[in-house]
């Protein structure tokens, strides 16, 4: 009789499990056979340093010991948006990720400045995190270079949490020829902050026995989890350490914080955080879908912010429709020459994924927010309120007619295009020409509602259906 | 100020007033009602500066005044007042002192110059009608207006005086109700408006049987009803044009008896998305099945129907609440359901209508994307 293998697996480790329950009702396992940590959860935060400076360093062995600089747009006026990454060399300049490009310049204007390339980060990143799964299944990659891997059940065969960190580190260098720094913790907040203790390249410990003395002298801005405002709610109350915090009264903190944040922030000062890893496979379920974009030069046109709201939106919308997503609220952001950020929310008409009805309900906002000639900096939008689309429909509108119908079409165009041929194969022509639109020609007017191709023909937008073929 | 009041009568009033007090605002006096005495005549107005409310009560009067009194403490401590004479007079310093039997408040008040003005409005153009007509109208419509504020023009109902008749239309994009009344024709000299929804409803809250004369002025409709005025700040900007909207060639006609479709949606509707909503009509002959399914959470409803059918096998989905409030809405024992494609808007009709008037309702369906 022949058994599929699933069934002899399954049977297998019931057996296995029936063993082991026996073993221990019989008292054969001793006390002594047990390492210390086989209950305490062991939880790793493997943190790539400089991860995308490491990755260019690595492919181009020139950039090696060079303050290297990567982030936003590099043109011959300076550079704009943040830094992304900065390599080890280009630290001691005072220089960090977020930082102003333009700062980062005056900082170290001898530095070697690089765009990036998002796709070969992203495959560096696969290969990370296929490595990390070589040592537990319990991964769960955070970002492009950060990930949390649960060790708790790895140490009978693999020995102690830091001999696997030790491992990690070694094939790491080895294979990839990249650096990390691992922090072992009872749980995901001890992980995340012991990774940062002995950057780049380190390993520290952060048992839960241990954290109270590690983290009381620290001040609370180093926490994770406490940003800029409750720092300054936190100092505003004579709390400056993370010891300080712990001790703090619980009520009072409610009283300020509120009733989730006050008994939140006690917990981030006892180090107590959650522990569950979600292993490979668990999609994390998305709240909000976003694009922004920092400006080449500040633009005051409405013209070409309109046209590069359109190419946000279509690249919103292009993600929503990749993951059958129905958005219902938009949040646009805008910030002027002088850093004001300014954020508005509208809720939809109706819950969409369509590019045209993201752009329309974005410009509306915009029209109300911003004042005609108003330099910006940089602008923003994300959709939120997302529902699947699984099995629904689109609510139809009646003063639209077919309009909706023929949008979703060219929509769906555009997606299979791009899809096939890269990213910004085509676009409608205002977004296509937001680059080069003039502050007061208002050129993108002039062939709204047409899409370009890559070949650079005009088509107009119902046609578009029957012209992607040739393409 | 002095003057004497029956509880009864003067809570009515207060009530009345307080529907146009803004719940939120940047001016505190908004909050308050502007109390002017001249001999027995008591004037009292509210605003949100887009829309005023002026009434007038018979009092006792002893002496004569002006005061604005913020209407949500007067209202609550007259509300618990026992019925009987109120007495109100203006105290010491910017203080009202309020009587009533052994009772005794006295409440911060404003002088009545802080007040806003209303505006000075000259009705070009008046029209009478019956009270209880439009009261007819605005509940059967203005449930469909828009809350969408960026589309200020769909947030209020479209006012057409045309030579033959008046036609009241509200939407919001995906429903639509359209009244036509005949009796009330001959004003086409009044053009087109866009009113506010709040006014109507304060509107329908306070009319009666009376005779209700409109007037028009430039960005203004004023309403008069006895001795109390609404007015209201139209809505500036071009409404859409609906008539082009409305399908002409829906062959498929369903006929049926409207609570039961009505409480097939609302059952129906209890397994359907808690977001989306939608529910799937599927016409077959003399058959009306409607169901939902709600993949996230595993639930599925189904309820089925004898109606009259004769039309091409459909399915075709919609929002059940938006149907359900239609259907709510449709007036008589059986309605009247017209459908095109699935993809088409759908026609909900009363089987009759009333004499000299035409409804008609327009729901656009939920367009499936598999």
């Amino acid at each position: 009789m022949a058994f599929a293998p699933e069934d002899w697996n399954e049977k297998l480790r019931r057996k296995f499990s029936e063993l082991s329950r026996a073993d221990s009702l019989a008292g054969l396992e001793k006390e002594s056979d047990r390492r210390p940590d086989d209950d305490e959860p062991s939880i790793l935060h493997i943190d790539m340093d400089a991860f995308f400076a490491a990755v260019e360093q690595r492919d181009n062995p020139s950039l090696r010991g060079l303050p290297l600089i990567i982030g936003g747009i590099v043109d011959e006026k300076g550079a704009r948006g943040v830094v992304t990454t900065c390599s080890y060399e280009a630290r001691p300049y005072g220089i960090h990720a977020g930082m102003p490009l333009s700062r980062a310049w005056t900082l170290c204007p001898h530095g070697t400045f690089i765009k990036g390339s998002r796709g070969k980060y992203g495959s560096a990143s696969m290969e990370v995190m296929a490595l990390l799964r070589r040592f537990s299944p319990e991964l769960e990659p955070v970002s492009i270079d950060e990930a949390f891997l649960n060790v708790t059940r790895c140490h009978r065969v693999q020995g102690s949490s830091r001999c696997i960190a030790e491992e990690i580190q070694a094939t790491m260098e080895r294979e990839l020829g990249l650096t990390c720094s691992i922090g072992i913790g009872s749980n995901r907040l001890l992980a995340k902050m012991a990774s940062k203790m002995r950057k780049p390249a380190g390993i520290f410990e952060l048992p839960l026995a241990k954290a109270h003395e590690v983290l009381a002298p620290m001040p609370v801005s180093k926490m994770h989890g406490i940003g800029e405002a409750t720092t300054a709610g936190l100092n505003r109350l004579g709390i400056h350490t993370l010891g300080e915090l712990a001790d703090f009264p619980q009520e009072v903190l409610i009283r300020r914080f509120g009733s989730h944040g006050g008994r939140n922030l006690k917990k981030l000062a006892a180090g107590l955080g959650s522990r569950v890893v979600k292993p490979f496979g668990y999609r994390r379920e998305e709240k909000s879908i976003g694009q922004e974009r920092t400006f080449g030069r500040d633009q005051s046109s409405l013209a070409a912010i309109s046209a590069e709201l359109l190419h946000l939106c279509e690249k919103v919308g292009h993600r929503l429709r990749q993951g059958d997503w129905l958005g219902r609220t938009l949040t646009l952001r805008l910030r002027d020459a002088d850093f004001q950020t300014c954020t508005r929310q509208a809720r939809l008409p109706e819950a969409t994924q369509c590019d045209k009805e993201l752009h329309k309900t974005a410009m509306a906002l915009l029209q109300r927010n911003w004042q005609s000639g108003q330099a910006l900096r940089l602008v923003g939008v994300s959709v939120s309120g997302l529902i699947r689309l699984e099995g629904t429909g689109i609510q139809g509108s009646l003063l639209e007619g077919t309009a909706g119908v023929r949008d979703q079409r060219v929509d769906q165009a555009l997606d299979a295009i791009n899809d096939v041929f890269g990213s910004g194969s085509i676009a409608r022509c205002n977004a296509h020409f937001r680059r080069n639109m003039r502050v007061e020609s208002g050129a993108g007017q002039a062939v709204s509602g047409g899409i370009l191709s890559r070949s650079g023909s005009v088509t107009g937008a119902g046609a578009i259906g029957n012209h992607s073929g040739r393409l | 100020m002095k003057f004497t009041v029956p509880q009864k009568d003067f809570l009515g009033i207060l009530q009345k007033l307080f529907a146009v007090v803004p719940s939120k605002t940047t001016h505190p006096i908004l909050n308050s009602i502007l109390f002017s005495l001249q001999g027995d005549t008591l004037s009292l107005t509210t605003t949100d500066l887009e829309i005023s409310l002026a009434v007038s009560l018979k009092v006792t009067g002893e002496a004569d005044g002006e005061l604005a009194i913020p209407a949500k403490r007067l209202l609550d401590i007259v509300k618990e007042l026992d019925e009987g004479a109120v007495m109100l007079q203006t105290s010491k310093g910017n203080q009202v002192e309020l009587r009533s039997g052994s009772s005794n408040f006295n409440i911060p008040s404003d002088p009545a110059e802080q007040f806003p003005e209303l505006p000075k409005i000259n009705v070009d153009t008046e029209l009478e009608m019956n009270g209880d007509r439009l009261k007819s109208h605005i509940d059967r419509l203005a449930f469909a207006v828009s809350s969408d504020e960026l589309r200020p023009v769909l947030t209020g109902v479209y006012f057409e005086f045309g030579e033959s008749c008046l036609t009241l239309v509200a939407t919001d994009g995906h429903r639509l109700v359209r009244i036509r009344d005949e009796q009330t024709g001959g004003h086409q000299a009044l053009g087109s408006v866009i009113v506010p929804v709040k006014a109507l409803n304060l509107l329908a809250k306070s009319v009666s049987g009376d005779t209700i004369v409109f007037g028009m002025a430039r960005n203004h409709i004023v309403f008069r009803m006895g001795d109390d005025v609404l007015y209201s700040r139209l809505i500036e900007g071009k409404y859409p044009a609906v008539e082009g909207v409305i399908p002409q060639d829906n062959s498929n006609i369903l006929q049926g008896n409207r609570a039961g479709i009505q409480r097939m949606i609302k059952q129906v509707s209890h397994c359907a998305n808690t977001i989306t909503r939608q529910i799937n009509l599927a016409l077959e002959e003399n058959k009306l099945t409607v169901s939902a399914e709600d993949s996230e959470v595993g639930s599925r409803g189904r309820s089925e129907m004898d109606v009259d059918y004769n039309g091409d096998s459909i399915e075709i989905a919609f929002n059940s609440s938006y149907l359900e409030q239609l259907m709510k809405h449709v007036g008589t024992e059986d309605v009247v359901m017209k459908f095109g494609t699935p993809d088409r808007a759908a026609l909900i009709l009363p089987e009759v209508n009333a004499e000299q008037e035409e409804t008609l309702m327009l729901l656009m369906p939920v367009r499936l994307m598999r």
